[in-house]
């Protein structure tokens, strides 16, 4: 129905359009002149809007047209802004035109229309090319840390290629999705990773790999409710929207850009125990549980008769120095009626860990063309190619290179003596005579596969009519093809699939994503001084997936990687799934003498995820601002440039939870071959949008001309939250998504820019951005009998009200006792204070003041620039997070499970309680304790508060009159770095302090610290 | 006026593409069916008993855990470590949020949630309906009864007698549910026990006699799962005709010593009434009790010498172990887990009938030596090691040999209040655990007591 209405709103505005009609002929001329010197312009276009007539203006920047009297020109001109004007019946017209300074901090790029930064009341953040180009990221989205505030980023892995988990303004739901929308020139695209099981089983591949930075030419975090509203549900976590570069209408030219460079860990790691510490403790612990001298230092029960080093396996994981090197060729250019952006890019990066890499092959072509002079056309295509060769890691995978850097004994050996990986016994003792069951790392990775593949198409075609002077038309046609193929190969001979001879299992996921947006505008002032701008938006999503998956085992030789080579099939799985989000959105923007300013956005959406009763929502947003320096009692004062207050509120929707979650099913598989049914899904029919209500407070100033800056308070209160509420077992299921509950995130952000120094040869720029985000928890479901539904894990308060959302909650370390080198840890004395046990079953758990997210964080950001040279660095920070190392279980032991003696342990082992050393980290060790010295508590939890470096750039713009001579307009050579150095506040962090957003170290790779070395060139 | 047209034509086309999708916001349901109409057909009902089977297949139940527990709670088997798998159960160390109780507990109450679908079906009766009903019945029996084995505080001391387990006997939706459906109390043992022999009534009653499949669970299945209720219920007398009932009448036999070890590793043979249907491309992976018993990159769960040593050298049975006796080799011996799982062995109903003599029952038509000699005469070269009068400790031993590493001894030391002796020095558990300790009960997962406030944690476990 609505859409019904729509469709005839459309129609009569076309109508409308064609009975518009023709008026009489009269002869105009003027003079055209540079606004800022008053120099004639010669060369500049003059055109009769709406039709093909137009002319030039000569040398002296005089032009003569013939015009209908109520007729409207257009003057345009390289580097300057377009200006139309009405005729209005006068014959003379003399135009100052202005050079085109509207840079990117003027302009606020929403996807759905550019907006005059200065009269926009919504909250955003923004990052420019030259901020994209200055890292070598293999995802854009890590272009953001650091350079905007809100924003809050951590890598899946450090494998190159994975996925990035970035949330805006701290986390507005418990289990509906948290992740930001991404929107790439104007549409909604597919983010995170496109497999159908998030398989923690080896490294992700994101989807935003396939994008080129260099393609890039700005980025736009949209924040608030004002700003996300036209994104509906799928912003309500915040959007990312990317432009890419288009054409100009100037002659053609050409940017080469070619660098190079390296990659180690960022952060060396806890290191794992060197062979003779490793045997001592290994000796200890035997003895100290057999109670007496039955080992000694060396005598070979270890596996290590006291000569030789052992082996490093870390050194035998790590691919030192890693290469990474990109090639990337544009051409942009065009005339008055066509202009076109094109790029090739070619980007190959090796991951610091042995078997990890990423090459990208992409393509783009972006054409806009006048059909006449109120129809545009524009088509945005980008073609790639990404394959990430990746590792098992995430968990505790016997093939893992991660988990043998610590796991593997150091006994070794890692290769045999003509430099063959050694497949034999390694780290055979008295408790494994045939050695370790972990892989020989060097093998498997030389020799089984772990792949990924995506192929991905987004093409954007749009068609813009000017139905009059003020009054448009658009509509979009996007879609977004993610083809990504994964290959698992484990070899016959060694390692995962010995047992079976050998494994193939190749998984096609396929991804089909389209939007289909119609957007009328009107700008209209009924009043003077009075204008409004209108919008109305139409759009329609669909996303449609299909996974195939295949397995068979059996291989007869070396290098049969493919499922036809496979003797015994083992499984095939096949799904088909959709959703589809359709939106009706209207949009008004409101200014009175450029100096009050509001928005106003209304929008129904419809979610294919909630049922049909519960499946419309209405959301709607105000946004204001008042320019206060366009107030008369303002302007006396000279320093103060520029002072503007803004304000929004909203309500927003969440839909992402998982499709047909709101269904009662029953699920298919088998029994003995044959067809089984389960009650799979308990369902919920009343399910419906999670709602939130968001507010936004700032201020935006500019002073003395040089400092410029803001600061904004926000608050979003989210409730009906969609909930995965635990259920009795009885029932036969685990959960069910409700609505409920309530938490709220607020906090603080400021920006501070200055130019210290600007002249004309030096320059230096000092900036910095700041965010304060909390998080809390204020209601939750409760069962029959009014108890709250609390979430608890081992490790956390996934969800109890009055802490943050997975606040860390465990078991409290309090040391090794100095007497007898027993573990220890807190409890309640009775009497309402602490007191410490030996007995961890006695111990109690305490809340460990907040959870895995940080609560402030930012950048400090500088720029020098000299005589061509510039230098440009930024240090990021975060405080207020902790990090769980999930392995420390087996990795310090103490004893436990004998672990130390059939694993590695971390370096930091070696201190541990001996009468002698009663001092020490670590508890006495007991092979085969029972204690649970090693179980989850305090000890494993560290702070993450942290100084990165995080960008370091070095460069050189040549002088143009050195290049003439070879033809370029301008080259630059520069040496980048990225986080080259890092400072953890907590001694005993000996992680890296940047891990996945969950906070568990987990057991991957690294991140990584990159040096390149490139040259930009133009011609 | 040309170009006008042009336009035209463009916004009309865009305004009835724009009309024409009334659907466009229905979602896909192309893996699933609506629960409502799932069952509809007799083949329906036998899809949703097979669900039920494949519930008692996975890895928490007879998959594996559930499975070889029993044994390593027992001094049967000990955990050496080689995986970190299986040492809470070696070691009764069992907090709230253990792994292995939360996983019984779920699957055992999916398992009766498939089997209430299937016994909720609206089905005219009809020999064919009947009897999968029958089979729904009787799972939902041996599934109950795991429950209370595992959770109910029947042989704690100080444990609540009220303290069994919620009986489940309807699938309920989220509009059906009223009330405390969804977040029952804990039923009294004695409740349970006889929700469990009403189920066992009622499956015996409804069953096929004449069906008879090793992978379901048929008449005869559900008549020895009643003399395990019955024995382990303590009614003796009840074991004894329906025992004999089965000896008489079932055609099942004891495998002959010569065929003892092929008959476990390469088929089901003449003694299996019950047991659960692995395939070569329906199993778990890596998860399945062979690599857990054979020396693999698993291999955890290892023989312990208590229970190698209880043999006579000349028993058939010691073929089944490694040279060193410390693992069980034959019993599950494809690592690849396609082995089916032996959850009812004719063997079993032999001993049952034969204990039930032994502690006092009475009407028997055998004597216990009689009975017990069924299996012992065809294990020892010398022929059956035992005389008239034959103890209940007798037939436990030889209970503890025919079955051993079939997850039967933890539930026959404790039924029979019999302490849990370290059974292996490399055992990483060095005490003896009595019959009567609080950890012999899983303690109630965490994840149950915080989502039903009606739930009581068990004795011991109070945190």
């Amino acid at each position: 129905m609505k859409l019904k209405v729509l469709s005839l709103l459309v129609c009569a505005f076309g109508f409308l359009f064609v009975s518009s009609a023709v008026a009489q002929d009269v002869t105009v001329s003027g003079t055209v002149v540079d606004a800022a010197d008053g120099e004639p312009l010669p060369g500049v276009t003059v055109m009769l809007q709406g039709t093909n007539r137009g002319t030039a203006t000569a040398p002296d920047g005089t032009y003569e047209i013939n015009a209908p009297s109520d007729g409207v020109l257009r003057f345009s001109f390289v580097g300057y802004v377009q200006q139309e004007i009405p005729i209005n019946g006068r014959t003379t017209i003399d135009v100052e035109m202005k050079t085109d300074v509207a840079e990117l901090g003027d302009i606020v790029v929403t996807g759905y229309g550019q907006y005059s930064k200065r009269n926009f009341t919504g909250s955003v953040g923004q990052v420019s090319s030259d901020d994209i180009e200055a890292s070598p990221v293999t995802s854009i989205d890590q272009a953001l840390e650091g350079n905007t505030t809100g924003i809050n980023i951590s890598a899946s892995t450090g494998t190159p290629g994975a996925v990035q988990d970035v949330s805006i303004r701290g986390i507005s739901s418990i289990n509906a999705g948290t992740s930001p929308l991404y929107v790439i020139d104007g549409v909604p695209v597919v983010s995170g990773q496109n497999t159908t099981f998030d398989d923690p089983a080896t490294s992700s591949l994101g989807v935003l790999s396939s994008l080129s930075p260099s393609d890039i030419e700005s980025i736009t975090v949209l924040k608030d409710a004002a700003s996300t509203a036209p994104y509906g549900a799928r912003g309500s976590n915040g959007v990312i929207v990317i432009q890419t570069k288009s054409g100009s209408a100037s002659d053609v030219t050409y940017s080469v850009n070619v660098q190079r460079g390296f990659s180690n860990r960022a952060v060396d790691g806890p290191g794992a125990m060197g062979v003779e510490e490793w045997d001592r403790l290994f000796v200890d612990s035997y003895n100290n549980f057999v109670g007496g001298q039955a080992l000694s230092y060396g005598d070979g029960s270890s596996g290590w008769n006291g000569e030789g080093n052992g082996t490093d396996w870390g050194n035998v994981v790590t691919n030192e120095n890693a290469i990474h090197q990109e090639y990337s060729l544009s051409a942009r250019g065009g005339n008055e009626q066509t202009t076109f952006y094109a790029s090739g890019n070619f980007f190959d990066q090796e991951g610091a860990q042995i078997g990890t890499s990423l090459e990208r092959y992409s393509g783009k072509l972006n054409i806009s063309h006048k059909l006449d002079d109120r129809v545009t056309l524009d088509n945005n295509f980008t073609g790639s190619f990404v394959e990430q060769d990746g590792i098992l890691e995430g968990a505790g995978y016997f093939g893992s290179p991660v988990l043998a850097e610590f796991f593997m004994p150091p006994t070794g050996p890692a290769f045999n003596e003509d430099g063959t990986p050694n497949i034999g016994a390694i780290g055979a003792n008295i408790f494994q005579p045939n050695g370790t069951n972990i892989f020989n790392p060097v093998y498997v990775q030389n020799n089984d596969i772990d792949r990924k593949r995506n192929t991905r198409i987004l093409n954007n075609t749009n068609l813009n009519i000017q139905i009059m002077e003020n009054l448009s038309f658009n509509t979009n046609f996007a879609l977004d093809y993610i083809m990504t193929e994964e290959k698992y190969y484990d070899n016959p001979f060694y390692g995962d699939a010995q047992d079976v001879r050998g494994l193939v299992n190749d998984i096609d996921n396929r991804n089909f994503n389209y939007v289909w947006r119609n957007t009328l505008n009107y700008v209209f002032q009924p009043i003077e001084d009075h204008t409004f701008d209108v919008r109305v938006i139409a759009e329609s999503q669909k996303n449609q997936a299909r996974y195939f998956d295949a397995w068979g085992q059996g291989i007869a030789a070396d290098g049969l990687t493919n499922l036809s080579t496979t003797a015994t099939p083992q499984g095939a799985l096949g799904t088909t799934r959709d959703w589809s989000v359709q939106s009706f959105t209207g949009l008004v923007n409101y200014s009175f003498n450029d100096k009050v300013l509001a928005d106003v956005s209304i929008r129904q959406e419809g979610n294919s995820r909630f049922s049909e009763e519960k499946r419309w929502g209405t959301f709607w947003s105000v946004g204001l601002g008042y320019i206060l320096t366009e107030e008369q009692f303002l302007q006396d004062i000279n320093w103060l440039d520029f002072l503007k207050f803004r304000t929004s509120y909203g309500l927003t929707g969440n839909a992402s939870i998982d499709l047909n979650s709101y269904q009662t099913l029953v699920g298919f598989g088998s029994y003995n071959d044959q067809p089984n049914i389960q009650p799979t899904q308990l369902g919920n029919p009343d399910l419906t949008w999670e709602k939130a209500n968001s507010l936004d407070i700032a201020l935006e100033f500019e002073v003395f001309e040089r400092i410029s800056g803001s600061a904004t308070f926000f608050r979003k209160d989210s409730r009906d939250l969609l909930f995965d509420v635990p259920l009795s077992r009885t029932t036969g299921h685990n959960s069910q998504v409700q609505n409920s509950g309530e938490l709220y995130n607020q906090g603080f952000e400021f920006e501070l820019n200055a130019e210290v120094i600007n002249t004309d040869n030096f320059g230096w720029n000092l900036g910095g951005n700041f965010t304060i985000v909390n998080n809390e928890i204020t209601s939750l479901p409760t069962d029959v009998n009014g108890d709250p539904l609390e979430i608890t894990t081992s490790t956390r308060y996934r969800a109890v009200e009055g802490y943050e959302v997975d606040a860390w909650y465990m078991k409290e370390w309090a040391g090794v006792d100095p007497d007898n080198g027993d573990p220890l840890w807190y409890m309640d004395d009775g009497n309402g204070g602490r007191t410490t046990t030996n007995n961890y079953n006695a111990a109690d758990e305490y809340y460990q003041g907040g959870n895995a997210q940080a609560t402030e964080f930012g950048s400090i950001n500088t720029r020098i620039d000299a005589y061509g040279f510039y230098a440009q660095a930024s240090m990021s920070f975060a405080f207020g997070h902790k990090l769980f190392d999930n392995w420390a279980y087996y990795m310090r032991s103490d004893g436990f499970g004998a672990f130390n003696a059939v694993f590695g342990q971390y370096a930091g082992q070696s201190d541990y309680w001996t009468p002698d050393n009663t001092d020490a980290e670590n508890p006495r060790p007991v092979l085969l304790r029972t204690d649970n010295s090693n179980a989850t508590s305090s000890r494993f939890l560290y702070d993450g508060d942290h100084l990165r470096l995080k960008s370091l750039n070095v460069g050189y713009n040549i002088p143009p009159r050195l290049l003439e001579n070879v033809g370029l307009t301008s080259a630059t050579v520069y040496v980048n770095g990225r986080n080259l150095w890092t400072h953890m506040f907590d001694e005993d962090l000996e992680y890296d302090p940047e891990q996945k957003a969950s906070g568990f170290t987990s057991l991957s790779a690294q991140p990584m610290k990159t040096f390149t070395f490139g040259v930009k060139a133009n011609f | 006026m040309k170009n006008y047209i042009k336009y035209l034509v463009v916004l009309l086309f865009i305004a009835g593409f724009s009309s024409g999708c009334e659907d466009f916001l229905t979602p896909a349901v192309d893996q699933n069916k609506p629960t409502d109409s799932a069952v509809q057909t007799v083949e329906d009902l036998e899809s949703v008993v097979n669900g039920s089977y494949d519930d008692l297949n996975r890895v928490e139940l007879y998959g594996r855990d559930f499975y070889v527990s029993a044994e390593a709670m027992s001094d049967n088997a000990w955990a050496n470590n080689n995986s970190g798998r299986f040492i809470a159960q070696d070691q009764f160390n069992f907090t709230v949020n253990s792994g292995y109780a939360l996983g019984v507990w779920d699957v055992f109450y999916e398992t009766i949630a498939g089997a209430n679908l299937a016994i909720g079906a609206d089905l005219e009766s009809s020999t064919e309906v009947d009897h999968l009903k029958g089979q729904a019945y009787a799972i939902r029996a041996l599934s109950h009864m795991n429950l209370l084995l595992a959770f109910g505080q029947q042989y704690v001391a100080g444990g609540d007698p009220s303290n069994g387990v919620p009986i489940k006997t309807e699938y309920l939706t989220a509009d059906e549910a009223e009330g405390d459906d969804f977040i029952p109390s804990r039923d009294a043992v004695a409740d349970v026990w006889a929700a469990v022999e009403s189920d066992l009534n009622t499956a015996v009653s409804m069953l096929d006699e004449s069906s008879d499949v090793a992978t379901e669970m048929d008449y005869w299945a559900a008549r020895a799962l009643q003399t395990r209720y019955y024995l382990y219920t303590g009614q003796n007398d009840a074991v004894i005709p329906i025992a004999e009932d089965i000896i008489n009448n079932s055609g099942y036999s004891i495998t002959a010593a010569d065929a003892l070890v092929e008959t476990w590793e390469t088929g089901s043979g003449p003694n299996s009434l019950f047991e659960l249907a692995f395939t070569s491309t329906d199993r778990l992976g890596t998860d399945n009790i062979a690599r857990i018993y054979r020396p693999t990159n698993y291999g955890d769960v290892q023989v312990s010498s208590d229970l190698y040593n209880a043999h006579q050298a000349d028993d058939v049975r010691l073929n089944l172990y490694n040279a060193a006796g410390d693992r069980m080799m034959s019993k599950y011996s494809d690592v690849l887990g396609t082995d089916n799982v032996r959850v009812i062995r004719y063997a079993e109903v032999v001993l049952n009938y034969a204990e039930a003599i032994a502690a006092g029952g009475t009407g028997a038509q055998e004597t216990a030596l009689e009975a017990l000699n069924r299996v012992a005469d065809n294990r020892y070269d010398n022929g059956s090691p035992y005389t008239a009068p034959v103890s209940v400790d007798d037939v436990l031993l030889e209970r503890r040999l025919e079955l051993a590493m079939e997850g039967h001894r933890l539930y026959d030391l404790l039924r029979t209040g019999r302490d849990i002796e370290v059974g292996d020095a490399n055992s990483a558990r060095t005490q003896l655990i009595p019959a009567d300790d609080y950890r012999v009960a899983l303690p109630i997962p965490d994840a149950e007591i915080r989502a039903n406030s009606n739930i009581e944690q068990n004795e011991g476990y109070n945190n």
